[in-house]
């Protein structure tokens, strides 16, 4: 009896420790775990995307050197203006129970057809571009979900075409 | 007694090898998880670093792209690479990152520029970071750059996640030009057999329009040489006006002149104003290299033991038209320099700054940098000086909170320029300047006032 009851107790401690860490682990460290390699996934492709469109371009309109700004207006080669901007994702933000945005790129053409929009990413909680010299802008990125946040810099260079001139 | 076969149930032996199975399969399972937390760690750390160590490249090669001596106004200069913190202002790169706070529109690298504690989640992220940079001379397997154009640099991030330390390295190689910068435009040369020098070698000898050049020099037994220099000055000169370039250039440059005083809009004012500044800049470029060829024949004829008993047998007429020509160059050079500094100063006052984009202004501004400094070889040299010193204050103190790649070049170029002697070693096209406005155009000028 005594034995059982030793046995019994031993079963039952051994039970609740392996019932509380899969739990604990299913709450708690799987999720965070995906949310956090999640987000490193779509900071990277942020960070890619908004090297790549940059890079494409000549000229900072805004923000100015020494200025923050949420946006970023440049040129191209072309001449067409590209605007980065943030807009509220109402849906995600419903979902995570957070504010978070989408981040944008609307291309001005010299006509109709050749305005586009295309959205760069999703899950920003803040960005600013940082005008820190004439040919480069800074990008100060903070993506988020419900369980973790990831904040990343990028330096990025624009087009080189030489001098310049007025 | 029981026996064994009767026996139910597990013995204490095989309970506590139960025990020790589930506490190794809990060990190896906590072990698992453990360190897919740390791998997860280390990759966005990892991508930190990537991030990080492309902001400093970024960085280098801004730093680069207008200062050839970056590596000093950074002190990167090999061997003396130091580990700095990333946060809390330890790197010079991380030190205008974000504008957070009043007055904005100034990154303050003392209050709201760097990574402090008030940038979150970075700075928890990266307060482990530290960066090290360094420079050397560039070469590369059996490449040596002779020029000494090429700069090696070299980046170092490295980070602790846990118990674990990392690094990420990269180097690549940046164009800093050092070396003297051939000039596309051609130093002119005199053709001998060309009609025009004969015609400028007979304006010596007037009244022997019936003898060949080699009959003259014959006649008065003259070190030829002497004449054919002067001469030589003569067809340059003539030259620089009656190329096509250089006609066109100076007919634009009046013209445009004229279409300015009865201007009055400010956009095409400064259209006009910018367009008068560079075809000035290219007429000083255009005048030095003349200049410098004149200077360089006048200097044979003071060389030369018999200068004095020659030039007394040429014409007297002659011979001071020529000397009054090298004057008028240097005269003329000066001149281009200043209206090409004085339209620049005034395309980047208040009146066109909202016409002018960032990259344009940065170009005028190093353009004056440029003017201001062959100025410093110019007779007025000294005052110069004084007026350089007082723009280059003026960047300062404007690119301090905005453009901190001007600012550091700007407070290099006030040291260097303490010494203009240092100045030009340090660009050798500066030196040639030098060498040209200052020692061979005074032994040249000295000799001029002494045949006055």
């Amino acid at each position: 009896m005594v034995e059982l009851s030793v046995v019994v107790l031993i079963v039952a401690v051994l039970a609740s420790i392996m019932f509380s860490f899969l739990s604990r682990f299913n709450r708690n460290v799987a999720p965070k775990l995906s949310s956090r390699l999640f987000l490193q996934m779509e900071g990277r492709r942020l960070a890619d995307t908004i090297a790549y469109e940059i890079r494409g371009c000549t000229d900072i309109v805004r923000p100015l050197p020494g200025e923050s700004l949420p946006f970023l207006l440049v040129k191209d080669a072309r001449n067409h203006i590209r605007f980065f901007y943030l807009s509220h994702d109402v849906k995600l933000s419903g979902d995570l129970k957070m504010t978070l945005y989408e981040l944008l790129k609307y291309n001005y053409g010299y006509t109709a057809t050749e305005n586009s929009s295309k959205s760069l990413g999703s899950y920003v909680s803040r960005i600013s571009f940082s005008g820190v010299s004439a040919n480069s802008v800074q990008c100060n990125v903070v993506v988020a979900n419900d369980k973790n946040s990831f904040q990343f810099l990028s330096h990025v260079g624009l087009m080189s075409i030489g001098d310049s001139d007025v | 007694m029981f026996s064994r076969r009767d026996r139910q149930g597990f013995s204490l032996v095989e309970i506590l090898f139960g025990i020790i199975i589930f506490v190794g399969i809990m060990l190896v399972f906590s072990l698992t998880v453990r360190s897919a937390t740390q791998e997860s760690s280390f990759s966005e750390d990892h991508f930190s670093a990537l991030m990080l160590t492309q902001k400093v490249g970024e960085d280098l090669i801004e730093e680069y792209a207008i200062n050839p001596y970056a590596n000093e106004s950074l002190v990167l200069d090999h061997g003396q690479a130091r580990k700095n913190s990333i946060v809390d202002g330890g790197s010079v790169f991380f030190m205008a990152v974000d504008d957070r706070k009043q007055p904005w529109g100034r990154i303050d690298s003392f209050s709201d520029g760097g990574i402090d504690n008030s940038l979150q989640p970075l700075y928890d992220q990266v307060q482990n970071f530290h960066v090290m940079t360094s420079a050397s001379h560039g070469s590369f397997g059996g490449f040596m750059d002779e020029s000494n154009d090429m700069q090696h640099l070299q980046i170092a991030m490295s980070w602790q996640t846990g118990a674990r330390s990392s690094n990420l390295a990269r180097d690549f190689f940046v164009f800093a030009p050092k070396s003297i910068k051939k000039s596309r435009d051609e130093f002119p040369s005199v053709n001998y057999s060309d009609p025009s020098f004969e015609r400028s070698f007979r304006i010596f000898f007037p009244g022997n329009q019936y003898r060949s050049v080699a009959e003259i020099v014959a006649y008065y037994q003259l070190d030829g040489r002497i004449a054919f220099e002067y001469a030589a000055i003569i067809d340059i000169f003539d030259r620089f006006f009656n190329s096509t370039g250089k006609a066109d250039l100076l007919r634009d440059t009046q013209l445009l002149e004229r279409q300015l005083a009865n201007l009055n809009n400010p956009y095409l004012e400064l259209k006009l104003k910018s367009k008068i500044a560079k075809n000035n800049f290219k007429l000083a470029k255009a005048c030095f290299l003349t200049l410098a060829e004149m200077i360089t024949r006048l200097k044979i004829v003071v060389d030369s033991p018999d200068a004095y008993l020659t030039i007394d047998k040429m014409s007297p007429w002659g011979v001071k038209n020529c000397h009054d020509k090298i004057l008028w160059m240097n005269k003329y050079l000066q001149s281009c320099l200043e209206q090409s500094r004085r339209y620049y100063l005034d395309i980047l006052g208040t009146k066109y700054a909202k016409f002018i984009s960032v990259k344009v202004e940065q170009t005028y501004i190093l353009r004056l940098f440029d003017l201001y400094r062959i100025s410093l070889y110019s007779d007025r040299g000294n005052l110069y000086a004084i007026e350089y010193r007082d723009y280059l204050d003026k960047i300062k103190e404007s690119m301090r909170w905005r453009n901190m790649f001007l600012f550091r070049y700007a407070s290099q170029e006030e040291e260097m320029m303490r010494d203009p002697r240092y100045l030009a070693q340090k660009f050798p096209n500066l030196a040639v300047i030098e060498e040209t406005l200052r020692n061979r155009f005074n032994v040249v000028r000295r000799f001029i006032f002494q045949h006055r």
